[in-house]
């Protein structure tokens, strides 16, 4: 409880910190409402800028980008059925046909209320949750990590993009590019040809900033379609209450769902809004008018969505490992932040934790205000021409990954890392596994070897101990049951 | 799937092996370590199993063609590589206050945003509003160019 009071009076007395959760909201929420910008990429980019800052007030910055990014989709999704961002794609579907019929400012009070509710909520079950799972990882050792590691991967790998094969791929990809540098327990230089800046291993930041950002910022250039105005009335904002009433249960049942999602290393925002989506349609007793304008569908979509961001911190803050690619970003600013996430956060920085914890309650208590004063505001913003947004990311590219090493050979790296993305994107090869294994795979690799010189070499360690066990078993299955269902489905296929 | 997976994946087959070959000579110290090349020539040979994977898989004939191919204008593309990287070469010999500006303009103009006062202010104000965060706020030097260093 003093931990909870504590966090309250750090925030309060940081008005610099309350300043930063307002911007990154208001900046979260823009970036997510443009569509060819994603919240990750708003985070990726926003990132070096917390280089200078306080901890609290520059995680919080992008907490706030995060859960606006998370939540801005919905405004393009309802009013122009482009969603802003992947995971406002289940919102659209309701959302426009709502527009359409006059109501678009009912669907945007819903789905500013439900991401509210279902973040808010999100962020009190990671405040319950982390400190119970910090200190069961507190007893993790070696083997423990390297299952953890392997999960995430698996994950990450089987749920990115259309094809479990590329996925893989593309993991493997970044797992190979992680050996680039100083090998963890020998120090031997892999890789290297000499070049001393690559020693400590490719440049994460850069690569992050290249992959997520100037890689989208390459596709809005390149794709040739025509923008339409918005047009739409708005109309009231709000739902009345007794249809808030009536959808209640559905934003608990998401925000459920949502959050445990997050839970998951590798799962994200965009599967939590569709598995919410899709409960609520099954629980309901009219399915057809989902698809139709069913208020329910928007709020389920976005109180799922925003409910992973709280799930998805806590992998991150109590292990270390990312819940998804825009938590790994975030891992990337803890430890520019000196920070090492893990159950040790919580043990040496437990205050800096909870204050952080309390700083994003408020993040989304301005986004709910934000969202639900300036709707118009953000509208207006969307009409921005792609033609200025595009070089203007592409510079805060360029100055994001200088700024982090001061170092030019990082802007180079980023460029390149924008080239391939873009063309990854093009032909389905996700890169979100890339990112993840460039932090996974270290973790992964350094952890098997410790793990093997504390059974003296024996692999039996990690069968025999519970938790490596399941999590490793876990992966195979994560990896196996698309393969399985593919085969099961061309069995039935063929049979017709 | 189609052609492009086939020759990735052939790409990704020969890296495969030059790792394998180029891991193999990492040493190993002690009988408990696996050593510097084991994780290396294991993501090798993963990678060659996914590759012919992928390889055969490309060969299959496509079902169905539901997803709309989003037209690419490759010209569009093309300038955006080039402009970038003109961008960072520019960078380096001038400096980033003097190449942001100018590449905004050249970027947006060539692009098709064709409003001069607007394009000049876009340009101004965002190279300002940089200047302004990370200079002033975050203290980070950008690049000065090595014609002024």
């Amino acid at each position: 409880m003093d931990l909870f009071l504590g966090g309250l009076t750090n925030i309060l007395t940081d008005p610099f910190a309350i300043l930063m959760s307002l911007i990154g909201v208001a900046v979260g929420i823009i970036v997510g409402a443009l569509p060819g910008l994603t919240a990750t990429m708003g985070v990726a980019l926003i990132l070096p800028m917390t280089f200078g800052m306080e901890p609290v007030a520059g995680l919080l910055l992008l907490s706030g980008v995060y859960f606006g990014g998370v939540y801005g989709g919905s405004i393009t999704a309802i009013l122009l059925k482009t969603p802003g961002t992947p995971a406002a794609a289940a919102t659209a579907l309701d959302g426009y046909v709502l527009a359409q019929k006059g109501m678009a400012g009912k669907a945007l009070g819903t789905a500013t209320l439900s991401s509210f509710v279902g973040g808010t909520i999100s962020i009190v079950i990671l405040m319950f949750l982390s400190p119970v799972l910090a200190n069961i990882a507190l007893e993790f050792s070696a083997p423990e990590t390297f299952a953890l590691a392997v999960f995430g991967l698996s994950i990450i790998a089987s749920i990115s993009g259309k094809s479990l094969v590329k996925g893989l791929i593309a993991g493997m990809v970044g797992l190979l590019l992680a050996t680039v540098g100083l090998d963890p327990i020998l120090g031997f230089p892999r890789f290297t040809g000499g070049n001393e800046q690559i020693m400590n291993g490719v440049p994460f930041i850069p690569i992050m900033i290249g992959l997520f950002a100037a890689s989208e910022a390459f596709k809005t250039m390149s794709d040739v379609n025509v923008k339409e105005k918005v047009k739409v009335k708005i109309g009231k904002i709000l739902p009345s209450w007794p249809e808030f009433r009536n959808i209640l249960p559905t934003i608990f049942r998401s925000t459920g769902m949502g959050t445990f999602i997050g839970i998951i290393p590798g799962a994200g925002a965009d599967i939590a809004a569709f598995v919410s989506y899709n409960e609520a349609k099954r629980f309901s007793r009219d399915k057809s008018k989902f698809g139709n304008g069913e208020i329910k569908g928007v709020a389920a979509a976005e109180a799922g969505a925003n409910s992973c961001t709280g799930g998805a911190l806590v992998p991150l803050l109590t292990l270390g490992i990312p819940g998804d690619a825009v938590t790994a970003v975030m891992l990337g600013a803890l430890m520019v932040q000196g920070l090492q996430p893990g159950p040790m956060l919580f043990k040496n920085n437990g205050d800096l934790v909870y204050t952080l914890f309390i700083g994003m309650i408020i993040c989304y208590v301005f986004m709910l205000l934000m969202g639900l004063l300036a709707s118009r505001f953000f509208v207006k913003v969307v009409e921005i021409p792609k033609e200025i947004l595009t070089p203007v990311i592409l510079v805060l590219c360029v100055v994001g990954s200088y700024a982090i090493n001061n170092s030019f050979f990082d802007v180079v790296i980023m460029a390149a890392a924008g080239v391939v993305g873009y063309f990854m994107q093009k032909y389905d090869f996700p890169a979100s596994p890339i990112v993840l294994a460039l932090i996974l795979g270290p973790m992964a690799e350094s952890q098997f070897r410790r793990a093997l010189a504390l059974s003296s070499g024996s692999y039996d360690i990690f069968y025999t101990r519970p938790i490596p066990l399941a999590l490793l078993l876990l992966s195979v299955l994560t990896i196996l049951t698309p393969i399985v269902k593919a085969i099961w489905q061309q069995r039935k296929n063929g049979h017709r | 799937m189609k052609k492009v997976d086939f020759f990735v994946g052939l790409a990704l087959i020969l890296l495969s092996a030059a790792t394998w070959v180029t891991a193999g000579q990492f040493p190993t110290v002690g009988d408990t370590d696996v050593g510097a090349g084991f994780f290396p020539k294991l993501i090798a040979v993963v990678l060659i199993l996914l590759s012919v994977v992928m390889m055969a898989l490309s060969f299959r004939r496509q079902t169905q063609d539901g997803a709309e191919e989003v037209s690419t204008s490759w010209s569009k593309i093309i300038l955006g590589f080039v402009l970038t990287f003109a961008f960072l070469a520019l960078i380096f010999f001038t400096g980033f206050y003097i190449s942001a500006p100018i590449f905004l303009f050249v970027f947006m103009w060539l692009f098709g945003y064709r409003k001069p006062i607007s394009v000049v202010v876009v340009a101004v104000i965002v190279t300002l509003f940089i200047y302004l965060v990370f200079e002033m706020v975050l203290r980070v030097p950008l690049p000065a160019g090595i014609f002024f260093e």
